[in-house]
C-alpha cells in the first residue's frame, strides 16, 4: 500500500497545523492575550478580538463574538470608574477623532456612567474621550456609510459646541440610555460648526431664531415657506435655509423699515389667526413665521436696534 | 430540535432496557411483571419509530446517537488506546 | 497630536512570519509562495536557518473562513517545498510570527541553536504519516456472533417468537452485540498497533479524526495514529498496510509524507 496526500483535504491539514508543530517563546510574538489563534476548529483561529481593537479594525460583531469576548475579558484591567461611579453601558465602540490632517476612528471600550461617558483604551491605557453628561446638550442618531456599509453614528452636541461622533454596534441602546440618565430634552439636531461660514470681523450676532421663511414666486413656483434660522447682527438681518445653509435672505440693517409681529390675511399657508414677523425694508417686505414668542422677541430685538420705538403699523415714508 | 429530543429518549430507553434485563437476570419479577415490562418498551420503541418516520428524523436522530456514543466511548476507556499500545 | 505621537500612530512593526527551521547554511529565496504570495527565503545561522516571509508584526486573522483556509493551505505548501529541497524541516504551527527583522531571527536560531540541531538530527530521512483503521459494522457483528455460542442460540430463539413478546430478547441481543463491538474495537485497535510498530520509530495515538473520505463512511474508525516513519521503512509499513485493507470488512487509509507536526517537542523556542 502506497502513502498518499491525493484526497487529503483543508481538514486534513487542519488536523496537522492546528495545536501542533512548533510555536514560539510569548514575549517573541504578538500575543493576542487569551484568544487561541492555534485553536481546535477555524472558529478560534479566526478573528483574535483585541487585536482587532487594537489595531482599530471595527466590523459589526455578531452576538455570539461579543458574548464569547465579554466573558474571556470580564474582570480584566479595570477602567478608571470612581468611586460610586457605576458603568451603565459597557461596549466597544470607536470615536471619530479629527486633529490637524489625521482623521481616524479611535476604539476603546465606551462606558457610560451615572456621571460620564468616556471611551477608555486598555493597552496602552489611555482615556481617549471623556465628558461629564450634564454637558450634553445635543443628540442625533444618523446612517451613514462606512467603507460600503451603512451604520449607525451617534452624534452628541456639548453646551460648549463641541461635537462628538460615536459608533457602536448597538446604536438605539446607547441611544435610549443616554437619554434616560441625563433626564432633560435633548435637542435632535446637531448643529455642525462647520457648516456656518464665519462672520465677518467686526460683524457679530445679536439674536438668531429658527424661522421659517415665505420664499418669494420664482418662475412657475409659488411663494413656499422654507425652514432655517434668522439672523441679526449689527451689519445686517440675513436669513439662512436649513436644507442647505444658503443664505436667501439679506438686508442691511440701515435699510430695514420697520418689524412687526401681526396677522396677515392672504399669506398663503397660514391661518388668517396665526402671526407673521413682517420685516419691511427699501425694496420690499420679507415675512418670517414660527413660534409666536420667536417672533416677538426678534421683532424686540430689531427694534431695539434702531433705539427708536416705532409705532406698530406706521411704516416710515422715505 | 425534536430529532434532539428523539435521541435523547432513545438513550433513556436503552438504560431502562438494560435495567429492565438486570432484573430479569435477577429472577425478582415474574413472569407476568416480565411480560408487562417488554411490552412497554416495545411500545415505547414503536411509538419512537413512528415519530422518526413521521418527521423524517431517521438520521438526525442517528447521528446524534452516534456522537453520545462515541463520547460515551471516551469517558468510559479513557486510557483504552494507551494501554493496547503498551501491550502490544 | 503631537510628532512623537504622529510618528507612533504611522509607524509599522516589523515581523517575520515563520514557517520552519530547516538543515542549510545559505541564504536563498524560495519566490514568492508565501502567505498572500509573500516572497519566501531563509535566514541563517551556523547551518541552520529558518524559512520566513518579512510582514507586519501582527497575526494573520480574518473572519473570513475561506481566506483562513488559503493561508493555511499556503503555510503548508512552503513547508512541503522546504522539505523537497532541504529534507526534514521542523515546522511551526499556523501564525508564528517573531516581532523584529532578520537580525532577531538569526538570534533566536543562535540562542536556541543546540536545541534545534539535535531536533533536526532526530527527524534526519525520516516524514510523518497518518494511519487509520477502518471496520465495517456488519462483518463486525458477524464476527462477534459467530464467535459467541450465547449469541447465536439466543438469535435462533428470538426468531421463533412473536415479535411483541421477543421485543425484550430482541434487545439483549442488541445491546450485547453493541458492547462486544465496543470491546471488539479497543481489541482490535490494539492489534493494529502491534502490527505497525516493528515499522515505525514513534507513534501517537490521535483521539480526533476531522475528516473522513467518502469512500470510508459507511464504515466505523477503530484507530487513527500519527507515525514518524524512516524512509526506508515506508514500504514495509506500506506492505503491513496494505494486507490489512485488503481484508474484508476492513479499510486503511495511509497519507503522508507529512512534516513532523505532530512529533515535534521543544515546548516553546
Amino acid at each position: 500500500m502506497e502513502p498518499s496526500r491525493l484526497e487529503c483535504d483543508i481538514n486534513d491539514v487542519l488536523d496537522k497545523l492546528l495545536n501542533k508543530g512548533l510555536v514560539l517563546n510569548a514575549d517573541l510574538i504578538i500575543s493576542v492575550a487569551g484568544v487561541p489563534l492555534l485553536g481546535v476548529n477555524l472558529r478560534a483561529a479566526i478573528a483574535g478580538m483585541e487585536t482587532m481593537l487594537e489595531y482599530g479594525m471595527m466590523e459589526a460583531w455578531d452576538k455570539s463574538t461579543r458574548e464569547w469576548y465579554t466573558k474571556e475579558f470580564a474582570g480584566r484591567m479595570a477602567a478608571p470608574l470612581v468611586m460610586g461611579e457605576e458603568a451603565i453601558i459597557r461596549t466597544f465602540g470607536s470615536i471619530w477623532s479629527s486633529q490637524g490632517i489625521i482623521s481616524t476612528w479611535k476604539p476603546g471600550f465606551l462606558y457610560l456612567t451615572n456621571n460620564r461617558l468616556f471611551l477608555w483604551r486598555k493597552e496602552p491605557p489611555e482615556m481617549l474621550f471623556e465628558v461629564s453628561l450634564d454637558k450634553i446638550e445635543r443628540l442625533m442618531v444618523k446612517k451613514e456609510n462606512h467603507f460600503k456599509k451603512e451604520r449607525e453614528a451617534l452624534y452628541l452636541q456639548f453646551d460648549c459646541g463641541e461635537v462628538a461622533r460615536i459608533h457602536v454596534s448597538n446604536v438605539t441602546e446607547l441611544e435610549q440610555a443616554i437619554k434616560m440618565i441625563v433626564g432633560k430634552e435633548l435637542e435632535n439636531r446637531i448643529v455642525i460648526p462647520s457648516e456656518r461660514t464665519p462672520l465677518p470681523k467686526g460683524e457679530e450676532i445679536i439674536r438668531e431664531e429658527k424661522l421659517w421663511y415665505l420664499f418669494p414666486a420664482q418662475s412657475i413656483l409659488g411663494e413656499t415657506w422654507r425652514p432655517g434660522r434668522l439672523c441679526l447682527t449689527n451689519k445686517r438681518l440675513f436669513w439662512v435655509y436649513r436644507v442647505d445653509n444658503q443664505k436667501m435672505f439679506e438686508v442691511p440693517l440701515d435699510k430695514v423699515t420697520s418689524a412687526n409681529v401681526k396677522a396677515h390675511v392672504l399669506v398663503p399657508g397660514i391661518k388668517a389667526e396665526d402671526k407673521v414677523l413682517n420685516v419691511a425694508y427699501d425694496g420690499g417686505r420679507a415675512l418670517f413665521y414660527g413660534k409666536v414668542e420667536k417672533l416677538c422677541e426678534m421683532e424686540s430685538a430689531i427694534q431695539e436696534i434702531f433705539l427708536k420705538p416705532l409705532v406698530p403699523s406706521i411704516v416710515r415714508k422715505t | 430540535m425534536l430529532g434532539l429530543v428523539v435521541a435523547l429518549v432513545e438513550i433513556i430507553k436503552e438504560a431502562l432496557e438494560r435495567q429492565a434485563l438486570r432484573r430479569i437476570e435477577s429472577g425478582k419479577l415474574s413472569a407476568d411483571e416480565e411480560a408487562r415490562l417488554g411490552g412497554a418498551l416495545a411500545d415505547l420503541d414503536e411509538a419512537l419509530e413512528h415519530i422518526k418516520k413521521e418527521n423524517d428524523l431517521e438520521d438526525v436522530v442517528k447521528s446524534v446517537n452516534d456522537g453520545l456514543t462515541e463520547v460515551a466511548d471516551i469517558f468510559l476507556n479513557p486510557e483504552r488506546w494507551e494501554k493496547e499500545l503498551k501491550k502490544a | 497630536m503631537s510628532e512623537a505621537e504622529l510618528a507612533r500612530e504611522t509607524e509599522v512593526t516589523q515581523g517575520r512570519y515563520v514557517y520552519c527551521i530547516i538543515s542549510g547554511a545559505d541564504e536563498m529565496s524560495l519566490g514568492n509562495i508565501g502567505i498572500e504570495h509573500a516572497e519566501v527565503y531563509t535566514v541563517s545561522h551556523k547551518d541552520i536557518a529558518a524559512v520566513v516571509h518579512a510582514c507586519q508584526a501582527r497575526p494573520y486573522e480574518s473572519r473570513d473562513e475561506n481566506k483562513v483556509k488559503e493561508w493555511i493551505l499556503s503555510h503548508n505548501n512552503v513547508i512541503d517545498k522546504a522539505s523537497e529541497r532541504f529534507g526534514t524541516v521542523l515546522p511551526f504551527s499556523f501564525d508564528a510570527i517573531v516581532k523584529g527583522d532578520d537580525d532577531t531571527v538569526k538570534d533566536r536560531l543562535s540562542k536556541g541553536y543546540e536545541k534545534l540541531k539535535q531536533e533536526l538530527e532526530r527527524f534526519r530521512d525520516k516524514a510523518e504519516y497518518t494511519v487509520q483503521l477502518f471496520c465495517d459494522q456488519n462483518r463486525l457483528t458477524d464476527k462477534i456472533v459467530g464467535e459467541n455460542q450465547g449469541l447465536r442460540e439466543l438469535k435462533e430463539k428470538i426468531e421463533k417468537m412473536p415479535k411483541r413478546a421477543a421485543y425484550l430478547l430482541q434487545r439483549k441481543f442488541e445491546l450485547q452485540v453493541k458492547d462486544a463491538h465496543n470491546v471488539m474495537r479497543v481489541k482490535l485497535a490494539g492489534e493494529f498497533a502491534s502490527k505497525i510498530k516493528e515499522h515505525v520509530e514513534e507513534v501517537k495515538v490521535e483521539e480526533k479524526v476531522s475528516h473522513v473520505p467518502e469512500s470510508y463512511k459507511d464504515k466505523k474508525l477503530i484507530a487513527a495514529f500519527s507515525c514518524l516513519v524512516h524512509k526506508e521503512r515506508v514500504k514495509r509499513l506500506g506492505d503491513a498496510l496494505g494486507g490489512i485493507n485488503s481484508q474484508e470488512g476492513y479499510a486503511v487509509r495511509f497519507t503522508g509524507p507529512w512534516a513532523p507536526f505532530s512529533f515535534v517537542k521543544l515546548g516553546e523556542i
